[in-house]
């Protein structure tokens, strides 16, 4: 047998070949000199090891520190958000009852105060909507989709990690099967040709029309005496429906009675019948004629809008033109571009127009007003909720992007500052009193060594070191959220607790303050990670 | 080499006795696995706390210490693949695979590395964790290569070429300490 090469004879040495094997080896060893010095070395460099590593206990004394369960008890995700939520919350309380509190701008509309102001943003966001339909609608569904499907996703992830794969994905499933499905009820369903319903005929309960896969037309010619809720191309009613109508169509013609409510949306709305109670309707033009009588209040949202026609209650309107000819029980209130009134037109209440500049109201003489007249010019931008805009969550996407993208280059490059010594309520209480300390020092420090001018580039320097780390900090404490949360690390629980942080700073009243409890916590971590490095790397030197 | 005192007695009774016994011991592996003494003073901490909730599943048919720093070692193992970004820290290099590694230095002479105790658990500090763990589990745990390819989670052979580079190493470190190539 030729000599075995060293792996093999450290295998032997260490006593971890296989016994057959072992036994060829001890046999050769006996007969070879090299071999036998090989081994007996590697059995003694072992044994020198084991030595070396164990006298440590006797070499180095240490303190045997006090147990306790208190000590390095993990913080879950939720005494972590807990936490944090409630110092936000704490603080933004001690403040209000010291100096009084303000209603953010998101919950404007619980003022009753506000009231008015709300609407007219309501009228004004309607209006923008239909003007913009095409790409808010595609936006905001592309937004709300993106959103539920990606928290879906995450929740999903964050299940099968905690249970199975196949358990996170029957609930994701299950959970989306929730969302979409719409509950039914038994009802007399009418498609394609049967959709038209002749004058001779009258149907008791509610009826579903649709214009079926060619999206035909049909007119309801006959009697419904429940709800009806049609779909098609050219939808007309020239009977009668007792109950509400809801009604989405290329083109709306009522020209026979609605006993409730008219619900509808289409590119042209012709009314010409008559509508027992409320008229709410959205589309490119609406048009009220001469003949056509609304019961209840009428609210519409149009470019065109052409009232004629009688309303016994209020006319609320949101359109680029409003031609006012018919007879307003009560107030008008319109919002938009323009607004004219001709002379048959009549206005029992108030009229009051929220335009772009005072010729934009035009009311021709013979016009009759009962009350007064209002006109409300833009004085400022009106308040509106950045929640409600598409920009706002295009640009926290991004923000969760380019963060998620940081914090992976960051880890990658520097890895001692995933705070995994972090994992106490205590490590984050001492985090966010370093923090402190490092986020109020830190400047001051620099004034003090940028007066000097020697000092300015150091100055400069740990300023945008400084700027740096504000903008780490919160990285650095998602890092760890959502380690919590999924119970792992790694570049999905990175992105899950950029997230989760990224939500929490944004949520209304508290979320600058729990933006700022973060950067203190982040920030503190960091300086104790760079504090740790440094003070280990002295006692290694020594 | 001091073995610790096993407790024989039910151990619920002196958990206390346990720590204060095995503090030391637990501490050390902690410190050569995570290589920082501050996370290492947490993990021997944690490690007991484990322990503690954990005493109905421990079998005084085996040595107590053995059970103890099996805790504290799975433990390290994690705090190590929580840290490190890329989680199979043990794998094989890309393009290595299993194949034996060449013979390198000579083993270390024992009566001349045993005086350097120091030096050794230095050279062994600098050490990257593939390598270092490895090595503390076979001689400071004295675990078998099938016990460490459990904890590691890789297979036995992995196990035996990461040792053999890890003592390469470790002779070429000290080689260079010493200003010797090689030590016999």
């Amino acid at each position: 047998m030729s000599c075995p090469n060293e792996f093999t004879c450290a295998l032997f040495a260490d006593g971890e070949l296989h016994e057959a094997d072992a036994r060829l080896i001890a046999l050769h060893v006996d007969s070879c000199e090299a071999c036998d010095r090989l081994v007996t070395a590697l059995r003694a460099e072992s044994r020198m090891l084991v030595q070396c590593l164990q006298d440590v206990d006797v070499e180095e004394p240490v303190d045997v520190p006090e147990l306790s369960s208190g000590r390095a008890r993990p913080l879950g995700f939720a005494s972590f958000a807990l936490g944090i939520v409630g110092i936000a919350l704490a603080f933004k309380l001690c403040t209000g009852i010291l100096f009084g509190f303000d209603l953010p701008a998101e919950f404007g509309w619980l003022d009753p105060q506000e009231g008015t102001i709300s609407l007219g943003v309501a009228v004004n966001a309607a209006f923008y909507a239909i003007q913009n339909a095409d790409s808010v609608v595609t936006d905001t569904a592309q937004s709300i989709v993106f959103i539920c499907l990606g928290g879906a996703l995450l929740f999903g992830m964050a299940m099968a990690f905690k249970r199975t794969a196949a358990a996170g994905s029957m609930l994701g499933v299950l959970m989306a099967m929730g969302l979409i499905s719409t509950p039914s009820h038994a009802v007399d369903l009418r498609k394609g040709a049967a959709a038209s319903i002749p004058s001779t005929e009258t149907i008791d309960d509610t009826v579903f029309a649709f214009g079926g896969e060619k999206y035909q037309s049909f007119d309801i010619a006959g009697t419904i005496k429940g709800d009806l809720f049609a779909a098609g191309d050219v939808v007309t009613v020239s009977g009668t429906v007792e109950g509400n109508l809801l009604v989405i169509a290329r083109r709306v013609e009522v020209r026979g009675t609605v006993g409730g409510t008219l619900f509808g949306a289409a590119h042209t709305v012709v009314i010409s019948g008559r509508v027992g109670r409320n008229l709410i309707t959205a589309g490119d033009n609406v048009n009220v004629d001469r003949m056509a009588s609304i019961g209840g209040n009428s609210i519409t949202a149009s470019r065109d809008a052409t009232m004629d026609g009688t309303f016994e209650r209020d006319l609320l309107s949101a359109a680029a033109m409003l031609d006012l000819r018919g007879n307003v029980g009560r107030d008008v209130s319109f919002a938009g571009g323009q607004v004219s009134l001709t002379g048959s037109s009549r206005v029992g209440g108030n009229l009051s127009a929220r335009v772009g500049k005072e010729e934009d109201l035009r009311v021709a003489q013979g016009a009759t007003i009962a009350g007064q007249t209002n006109l409300k010019l833009p004085v400022a931008t009106p308040r509106s909720s950045r929640y409600l805009t598409i920009r706002f969550y295009v640009w926290q996407f991004i923000r969760v992007l380019t963060m998620f993208v940081t914090g992976l280059l960051l880890f990658k490059l520097v890895p001692a500052l995933v705070p995994s010594r972090f994992i106490s309520g205590t490590d984050w209480l001492k985090a966010g009193g370093v923090g402190f300390l490092t986020l109020v020092a830190v400047p001051v420090a620099a004034i003090i060594v940028g007066v000097t001018v020697i000092g300015l580039p150091i100055s400069i320097v740990s300023v945008v070191l400084y700027l740096m780390a504000c903008y780490f900090a919160k990285i650095i404490v998602a890092e760890f959220v959502g380690r919590s949360v999924m119970q792992a690390s790694g570049v999905v629980s990175l992105l899950a607790g950029i997230f989760l942080v990224v939500v929490a700073v944004n949520l209304p009243w508290i979320g600058s303050l729990i933006n700022f409890v973060l950067i203190l916590l982040g920030l503190g971590a960091i300086a104790l990670t760079v504090y740790n490095a440094v003070a280990y790397r002295r006692t290694a030197e020594i | 080499m001091v073995e610790a005192v096993e407790t024989r007695k039910p151990p619920e009774l002196d958990f206390e006795a346990i720590y204060n016994t095995h503090y030391r011991r637990v501490l050390s592996l902690c410190r050569y696995l995570l290589n920082s003494p501050d996370r290492a003073e947490d993990a021997a901490h944690e490690a007991f706390l484990r322990a503690r909730s954990r005493l109905d599943s421990y079998n005084p048919a085996y040595p107590l210490s053995t059970w103890l720093l099996k805790i504290a070692s799975n433990y390290c193992i994690d705090v190590l693949r929580r840290k490190s970004a890329e989680k199979r820290i043990f794998d094989p290099d890309a393009g290595q695979g299993y194949e034996p590694p060449s013979p390198g230095s000579s083993p270390l002479g024992e009566v001349l590395a045993a005086e350097r105790g120091r030096d050794v658990r230095r050279a062994l500090s600098a050490l990257t964790e593939k390598y270092r763990v490895p090595l503390v589990l076979a001689y400071y745990n004295e675990l078998s290569h099938e016990e460490i390819s459990d904890i590691l989670g890789v297979e036995q052979k992995q196990v035996a070429v990461l040792i053999f580079r890890a003592k390469q190493h470790l002779r070429h470190r000290l080689g260079k300490e010493l200003g010797k190539g090689r030590l016999q």
